[in-house]
């Protein structure tokens, strides 16, 4: 296992707390700012299952060919909603082709990680730690960002600096995402205006065996949960809602508790809340009926619970203050299964949404093949990281370098969140000129050749993925000059069958499929 | 933290085998430990007890207690072969009459490891789903005959299991279109478990086309007659040849290229006996047993001494479970004081220690009966275990999801479900079917004691028998605060003996109740309430 550079000395000794590196001793992200009333909050709505991003987002320019390898799970053409000449949403998605229709949704198409694993429990993991998919992390994303700032926590919180929990989990069980290195960030919260105070026992001492731990452990729960429930609730009883949420749908009740304790004026910086049920392995669609089924009712619950937080955020004059973001595990294979569903595949959109989300679509439309293998899921364009890093550097204010510490050394910002207030984001020229990335011979043997063009000089990366979505290997990542550029590429080395070729530079992707023989 | 040089491994057990230890076996292996269990088993010595634990038990049979619309199951009668009908959806009372029966058969099932092994097999055939409810109870009396017996055989018998079929999709995968969902599971969770990824595809103990030629060899079962009104059809799996791959499925070289060869009904045969041939096959059941009977870490020295020898005793017979369950339960490494009391409880225990554990006894009325066991099932949902629908096919996060493990078991909103779940069974009672209200008597739980007289031994002996291990001194005196505040010990002692004088007054019962209600509140509170 590789350790992340801040978690550990290289003399391999525990890092004691109060040896952080200087440079990294505050990520900002809960510096002492915290307490004013104007901070940001990110709000993560986790779509538990693997979600099927094509039949979320539509690729119209693929719809013939989407719909040859899909032939039960295509949605008419006549009951999508179009978002532009390109893409369109499952007719589910109203409420977040509303979002789109203000301005205030940001897509970024086919997100993944490099060497996709397409168990549920290790991408589960992978999103949740931000790991490299070789790497075990025992830390969330979140948490080990908050670590930098909370290295002592949970031992003293919450304190006169920190009343509120730093993050809530809005359900039964706690987010992966903000376990830190001694405990979880996130406060668990079924209902925040239930509170119920739990005695906290004689204490002693700690007996030296592994129950010590266990029972340390227990005792600080307990004491941090009487502390916080009781702020919660009063926060949560002092916020407001203004807007009508859709019924039997515990999604949006979630979101609605997470609004009211928003505009109460808990402090938390980050709140979780997750929907299940999207592994549509069977029964995705009902049998003749392509619009209806599981996963058109789990789009409607998202959509609208979504729709109606978002219209509250405004109504409640925090627009500015809150952003969304949705995350699966994974994507689905491209074919259809047979059995009306979709089987484990690599990557699919994540949507953020709010005010200051920078909206518009970053990506390509995947590219269809009608002779698509089976085992072939969408290509990743972007590193789930670079999202996660980009909304860590431009909506908390983390510095780029501690991302790249948290996250990973390749990481690359993209523009999704808009210069809303003071944090400015670095949005970037187009790099490429308008022609694609292009690769012949197709199919090809041992040798292919890549052509593009860049319109300035910049840092370029090239990569090739095979057909489960696993690095096959860096081809170069380097400075071109300006002009059109030819690549050959050697390519006995490769698996036969689908080759993906991905071209990065900044936030710009190009992604080309080719078949080996 | 220090650790010591090398753990004790599965040598056998030497030591004494009294109130601590008997304490220990019982509490990992048993639901609701009572004094008397423990009596028992101290008498039993440690071999009569283990062999207490593996004695033959047999699963039990739900019956209809509530509804009359049901004409082929009067009340009084099982619905475990019963029709659906046409006019009346059996599935309601089912529900409440399956929750019921499960919660109690985990809850009651006495000296014996049945209970816990039936919990265990369900967490890790977490199959789950809104079916047709005695395809489920087959499932269920499925785990629970087999508890201990031969894992090779329950993998193959789980594998056409209708409820496992209809869950992971087996029965929509065909020729042409196999669904590669319980060929993934059955490698990585049910079996091998998934190794580092050292490869495209390639997760060492076994790979992406592994998982295909597998969903290939399973392609052809099916489930027909869920919820049939006929009643000479019962929900069941059943092999279509017509859907059936018979193409050649040659394995990886984790599986030593390993061509499968026998084609047709029995294929699947041939693909778990071909997983069990992998030298890892053992070991990740045997690290899932263990951080079951033991602890959810497993340092390198437990992997070498305690993990090895666990897989090489299973391959040894052959895959039967029993004998390595009694290895591992006999040795020093079991009886190791390091992880006495250090595993946090799951909510079944929490709550039938809370309960059963106090002497609690339920209603012989059988509809009483019921609806207290379906609001135990309620409170064990809200306390994170769901129990007949876990959050994943995976099973219950507590355990597998790390680094948490049982810690997950404790959060914000299970410790306040839990508390106020305490404070009913010590306060008002536990209300259930509008009305009916159940709580423990304290008074009769220390009738038994050695001295309940004595102040002092009566919080000691409280403390061991509701947490388990012995109080520390700041809490039998912050619990005597609370039994006599500001009182001298022999205050206990006269009002006790004042009520042990004349039992049959309510006004000296009630006031010495009390005092015990508040003294086991503070308990069952307790930080260490929550260990086992």
């Amino acid at each position: 296992m590789r350790r992340r550079k801040f978690l550990a000395t290289s003399a391999g000794i525990p890092l004691l707390f109060n040896q952080l590196p200087r440079d990294l001793s505050s990520s900002r992200m809960f510096s002492a700012l915290s307490s004013e009333p104007d901070e940001r909050v990110l709000v993560l709505i986790q779509l538990s299952g693997g979600n099927d991003g094509l039949n979320t987002l539509i690729p119209l320019d693929q719809y013939d060919n989407l719909a040859a390898v899909r032939p039960t799970l295509i949605l008419p053409e006549n009951s999508l909603l179009n978002l532009d000449a390109e893409r369109a949403f499952h007719p589910a998605l109203e409420g977040v082709r509303d979002i789109w229709e203000a301005g205030e949704l940001a897509i970024v198409q086919d997100v993944s990680y490099p060497e996709q694993n397409r168990s549920h429990f290790r991408s589960t993991d992978i999103w949740h730690t931000g790991s490299d998919s070789n790497e075990y992390l025992p830390t969330g994303w979140i948490g080990r960002t908050l670590d930098i700032d909370h290295p002592t926590y949970p031992a003293n919180y919450p304190n006169p600096d920190f009343i509120d929990p730093i993050a809530i989990t809005v359900g039964n069980s706690v987010s992966e995402t903000c376990q830190g290195h001694a405990s979880n960030f996130s406060l668990t919260v079924n209902n925040p205006f239930n509170a119920t105070s739990i005695l906290e026992g004689a204490g002693g001492t700690l007996p030296t065996t592994l129950r010590g731990p266990e029972l340390d452990y227990l005792r600080t729960s307990v004491a941090q949960t009487n502390q916080y429930s009781a702020t919660v609730k009063a926060k949560a009883e002092a916020g407001n809602s203004l807007v009508d949420y859709p019924e039997n749908n515990t999604l949006a009740t979630r979101l609605k508790y997470v609004a009211q304790m928003i505009s109460g004026g808990l402090q938390s910086k980050v709140y979780v809340v997750t929907l299940g049920g999207f592994d549509t392995h069977g029964e995705q669609i009902e049998a003749g009926d392509s619009t209806s089924g599981k996963h058109a009712e789990l789009l409607l619950q998202l959509s609208e619970a979504v729709a109606a937080f978002q219209a509250d955020i405004k109504a409640l004059g925090l627009g500015e203050r809150v952003i969304g973001m949705t995350y699966s595990e994974f994507g689905r294979r491209i074919r259809e299964n047979g059995g009306l569903g979709t089987d484990h595949g690599t990557a699919a959109p994540m949507f953020l949404f709010g005010e200051c989300v920078n909206a518009g679509v970053l990506g390509n439309n995947p590219t269809i093949d009608i002779a698509v293998d089976e085992l072939e899921g969408v290509a990743m364009q972007y590193d789930f990281r670079d999202v996660y890093g980009s909304v860590l550097e431009d909506w908390f204010g983390v510095e780029g370098t501690v991302v790249r510490d948290v996250l990973h050394e390749t990481y690359t910002k993209l523009p999704i969140i808009r210069n809303c207030s003071t944090i400015i984001s670095g949005t970037e020229e187009s790099a490429f000129a308008k022609t694609q990335l292009t690769l012949a011979p197709s199919p090809f043997n041992n040798q292919a050749q890549l052509r593009f063009t860049t319109k300035t000089k910049g840092l370029v990366r090239l990569s090739v993925y095979d057909v489960n979505g696993s690095l096959v290997e860096t081809l170069f990542e380097r400075r071109l000059p300006a002009g059109d550029q030819t690549v050959n590429v050697d390519t006995r080395q490769y698996p036969t069958g689908v080759i993906i070729f991905h071209l990065q530079r900044g936030s710009e992707v190009k992604v080309v499929r080719g078949v080996k023989h | 933290m220090v650790l010591t040089a090398t753990v004790a491994g599965l040598a056998p057990y030497q030591g004494p085998f009294g109130q601590a230890e008997a304490n220990h076996l019982l509490r990992r292996t048993t639901f609701a430990v009572t004094q008397s269990r423990v009596n028992e088993a101290i008498d039993k010595g440690l071999q009569g007890s283990i062999n207490q634990l593996f004695t033959a038990s047999t699963f039990g049979t739900p019956i209809n207690v509530d509804t009359t619309e049901d004409p082929n199951v009067p009340i009084g009668q099982t619905w475990i072969t019963a029709p659906y009908l046409s006019d009346f959806n059996v599935n309601g009372y089912r529900t409440r009459s399956l929750r019921a029966f499960m919660m109690k058969t985990l809850m009651n099932g006495g000296f014996n490891i049945s209970s816990r092994m039936l919990l265990f097999w369900h967490n890790h055939f977490a199959a789950l789903g809104n079916i047709d409810k005695r395809s489920v109870y087959n499932y269920y009396k499925l785990l629970y005959d087999f508890n201990s017996g031969n894992f090779k055989e329950l993998v193959k018998r789980m594998t056409i299991e209708p409820s496992m079929l209809k869950f992971l999709n087996g029965n929509l995968s065909k020729e042409g279109n196999p669904n590669e969902n319980y060929a993934r599971e059955l490698l990585e969770l049910f079996t091998l478990g998934k190794g580092d990824q050292v490869a495209s595809g390639d997760y060492t103990t076994y790979t992406e086309d592994d998982i295909r030629a597998i969903a290939n060899a399973l392609t052809g079962w099916q489930t027909r007659y869920f919820n049939q009104i006929d009643p000479t059809l019962q929900p069941e799996a059943y092999f279509n040849a017509n859907r059936h791959d018979s193409s050649p499925r040659q394995l990886s070289h984790r599986f030593d290229n390993t061509m499968l060869s026998v084609d047709g009904a029995d294929a699947y045969k041939e693909v778990v006996d071909t997983i069990f041939e992998h030298p890892l096959a053992a070991h990740y059941i045997c690290r899932k047993l263990y951080r079951w009977f033991v602890f959810y870490e497993i340092s390198s020295d437990v992997e070498t001494n305690v993990i090895t020898p666990m897989a090489r005793a299973l391959v040894d017979n052959d895959f039967e479970i029993e004998p390595v369950i009694r290895l591992l339960l006999n040795s020093e490494h079991f009886f190791d004081v390091q992880h006495r009391g250090a595993l946090i409880k799951n909510p079944i225990d929490y709550i039938a220690d809370s309960t059963f554990g106090l002497g609690f006894e339920t209603s012989s009325d059988p509809l009483v009966e019921q609806e207290f066991y379906v609001k135990l099932n309620a409170e064990a949902s809200e306390q994170l275990l769901p129990f007949d629908n876990p959050p994943s096919v995976a099973g219950y996060p507590a355990w597998h999801q790390a680094p948490q493990y049982n810690r997950i078991w404790i959060n914000a909103a299970t410790l306040s479900s839990k508390t106020s779940f305490a404070a009913d069974i010590t306060g008002r009672g536990l209300y259930f079917n509008m009305g009916d209200r159940a709580r423990p008597d304290f008074i009769d739980f220390i009738a038994g004691f050695d001295n309940p007289t004595d102040p002092n031994d009566l919080i000691d002996e409280l403390g061991l028998r509701i947490i388990g291990e012995p109080l520390a001194t700041a809490q039998v005196d912050a619990l005597k605060e609370i039994l006599i505040p500001g009182l001298p010990d022999f205050e206990w002692t006269v009002e006790y003996s004042e009520y042990l004088n004349d039992p049959d007054d309510m006004d000296m019962r009630e006031a010495v109740g009390r005092k015990l209600d508040a003294v086991v509140s503070a308990l069952l509170n307790s930080p260490e309430f929550h260990l086992y």
